[in-house]
């Protein structure tokens, strides 16, 4: 399909927005200016977070219900039902937590053609405290019949996962990449990730190949198990690393070939260990009758309740790279 | 045979109008109750026939043979319960054989307990209470984009007004001023174990609260066919507003035994089989 980019994508209007806002258009709003100029049907649908550039352009189909989570995905689907495409904005912490109600028995029993692109994954808004870490988003969301759930890691892969997204008829969350919303707060260095393979909903990224272990994660996790990864390898492993950025439909097979050809399997999520990634690759493993080393890496079962910052939260409570070194040691052990 | 008789002055059209729609009000809650499926919340499907008969057989643009119609208006139940007139009602408009009334709830059947997508001319899926108007503020939301002349009607149950998300829509319906939208609350005042609203949770002055929210409101007797239709021939009652109708209504209506306040009040399922289901019929076909 051929894609015509219009709108701020021209570097004038663009240059206009951005002096007129004083911040630069983040990928999102790009995207959704542009979806929404050759798209009648596409809306916004913000929870106290109205995207003024997007409101500038057409504000008609600009809403921000308040701080009022229910009714965000209450209505999205009114406006889906009615012929609609509404593109909404919703903060981790609180989507699904405030409305997993309105998520599973409104929305996506309705099937409606729903993109929920959510902010803040993980442990990212650190400072706020225990009330605005998402723990739990995937493990939610994954119990949702027919929802599809994307994990895109950086604006590069959000933008592929976004058209992605707006290609298929039906209800999906984008995870978003915390580039969109903190960037450059983990204090660690961008990935040497040049360019990401086309986007398939079911499919993973095969960021590193590898026969000693197969560190298998999403997210802002990936920056620190990259980082554990390059430490094993500099040490002599061969370390491989899967970017599972297609949550649901899991890529099954990526994890068999991992669970069959590699020696040892780690997840590594910022998310609770109960129910996310690690409890979704231990289910293909289970189930499958492979045996191999496992283990998950995540948030342990508690609130995390340190002070600091992304980096030092995450230290507390033993997500960092150290630690993934560690954990593949004791694996291989 | 066959010669209508009509009375003379100039409200002879709407008295026709109002005895056909008493009429149909009570073959609703007839065939509503024979169908005495497991989850019949009979006092609801009483206490709402009125307003589904003026709503279905007078009031929505509906095509059956076309139920995706894009101009038509929307129906939305959002307590779920309280199917029974509804399902005859959509039945007797030709959106599915009446003879799959006889086989709601059982294996096969397109019938839910409460009312889904899976029956011809139900817009959405609903039962989780507090939800439906929501859904009726984003439908009205798009019909006004799209400029559609579709209006949207949501009917709740007055104990479903406890519900928190309610109020985040009713607050974002006066927000965006969807005049074309319309709540009727069936104020029957009793909610689950036959206790009272106000004894459970208060929920008056009810109109007031719309009113504050930005609605228009009209207060009105729910079983009054007449006053029912001249409301609702008067929307929007203000343009710029939603309107809301408060009506007040009697659980379980037209049985003696199941009205508010008697022993069998609220009374639903399984239990309401035989002697009791016979006396409740009997009573509905003696009524005029």
């Amino acid at each position: 399909m051929t894609k015509t980019r219009v709108s701020v994508r021209n570097t004038i209007e663009r240059a206009t927005a951005e002096i007129a806002l004083g911040v630069p258009l983040t990928p999102f709003t790009e995207l959704l200016i542009e979806y929404a100029s050759r798209d009648p049907r596409v809306c916004y649908v913000g929870v106290d977070t109205m995207d003024v550039e997007f409101q500038r352009h057409f504000p008609s189909r600009a809403f921000d219900v308040g701080i009022a989570e229910q009714n965000q995905l209450g209505i999205a689907t009114g406006l889906a039902k009615a012929g609609m495409v509404p593109v909404v904005q919703a903060w981790s912490p609180f989507t699904p937590l405030r409305n997993f109600d309105q998520l599973r028995t409104s929305l996506a029993r309705h099937h409606s053609n729903v993109k929920i692109v959510t902010t803040a994954l993980g442990l990212v808004n650190c400072s706020h405290g225990a009330t605005h870490h998402d723990m739990e988003s995937l493990a939610l969301f994954r119990t949702v019949p027919g929802l599809v759930i994307l994990a895109p890691f950086d604006g590069t892969q959000f933008e592929q996962a976004f058209r992605v997204a707006m290609d298929y008829v039906g209800p999906v969350v984008i995870m978003g990449p915390p580039e969109i919303y903190a960037p450059g707060r983990d204090g660690l260095d961008s990935l040497p990730i040049q360019n990401h393979p086309p986007f398939e909903i079911g499919k993973a990224e095969w960021l590193r190949h590898g026969n000693d272990a197969c560190l298998i994660t999403f997210g802002p996790a990936l920056r620190y198990t990259w980082l554990g990864a390059e430490r094993l390898s500099q040490g002599g492993l061969s370390v491989a690393v899967v970017n599972m950025c297609s949550l649901k439909p899991l890529d099954c097979d990526s994890i068999l070939k991992a669970a069959t050809e590699i020696q040892a399997v780690l997840s590594v999520e910022e998310q609770t260990v109960i129910g996310g990634l690690g409890s979704a690759v231990a289910e293909v493993i289970a189930e499958s009758g492979v045996a191999v080393r496992f283990k998950r890496m995540g948030i342990p079962d508690q609130f995390v309740e340190n002070v600091g910052d992304w980096t030092e939260t995450r230290e507390g409570i033993g997500l960092t790279a150290s630690q993934v070194v560690r954990a593949v040691k004791e694996l291989l052990a | 045979m066959g010669q209508i008789i009509v009375k003379k002055g100039k409200d002879s059209g709407r008295d026709m109008v109002v005895a056909r729609l008493t009429e149909r009000a009570k073959f609703l809650r007839r065939r509503g109750l024979a169908i005495n499926s497991r989850t019949l919340h009979a006092g609801a499907a009483l206490s709402s026939a009125d307003i589904i008969a003026v709503l279905f057989y007078h009031t929505l643009r509906l095509d059956p043979l076309k139920p995706l119609w894009e101009d038509r208006d929307y129906f939305i139940n959002s307590r779920g319960h309280g199917a029974e007139p509804i399902y005859v009602a959509l039945a007797d408009l030709g959106f599915f054989p009446s003879a799959d009334l006889d086989r709601a709830e059982e294996c096969g059947s397109h019938l839910h307990g409460l009312t889904s997508t899976t029956t011809p001319g139900i817009e959405f899926s609903c039962g989780s209470l507090g939800q439906g108007f929501s859904l009726g503020v984003g439908t009205a939301l798009a019909l006004r984009v799209l400029k559609r002349p579709g209006r949207v009607f949501v009917v709740t149950g007055d104990g479903e007004c406890q519900e928190g998300a309610l109020w985040e829509s009713v607050m974002s319906a006066g927000h965006y001023k969807l005049d074309h939208l319309t709540l009727i609350i069936d104020r029957n005042g009793y909610q689950s174990n036959d206790r009272g609203t106000e004894t459970v949770m208060s929920l008056e002055p009810l109109d007031e609260k719309f009113r504050a929210f930005g609605f228009a409101v009209q207060r009105l007797d729910g079983h009054n066919i007449e006053a029912l239709v001249e409301a609702i021939e008067s929307l929007p009652f203000q343009a710029g507003k939603p309107s809301a109708i408060v009506a007040d209504t009697i659980k379980g209506k037209g049985v003696s035994f199941l009205e508010s306040g008697h022993v069998h009040c609220g009374r639903f399922g399984r239990d309401f089989d035989g002697e009791l289901l016979a006396k409740a019929l009997q009573e509905l076909d003696e009524s005029n």
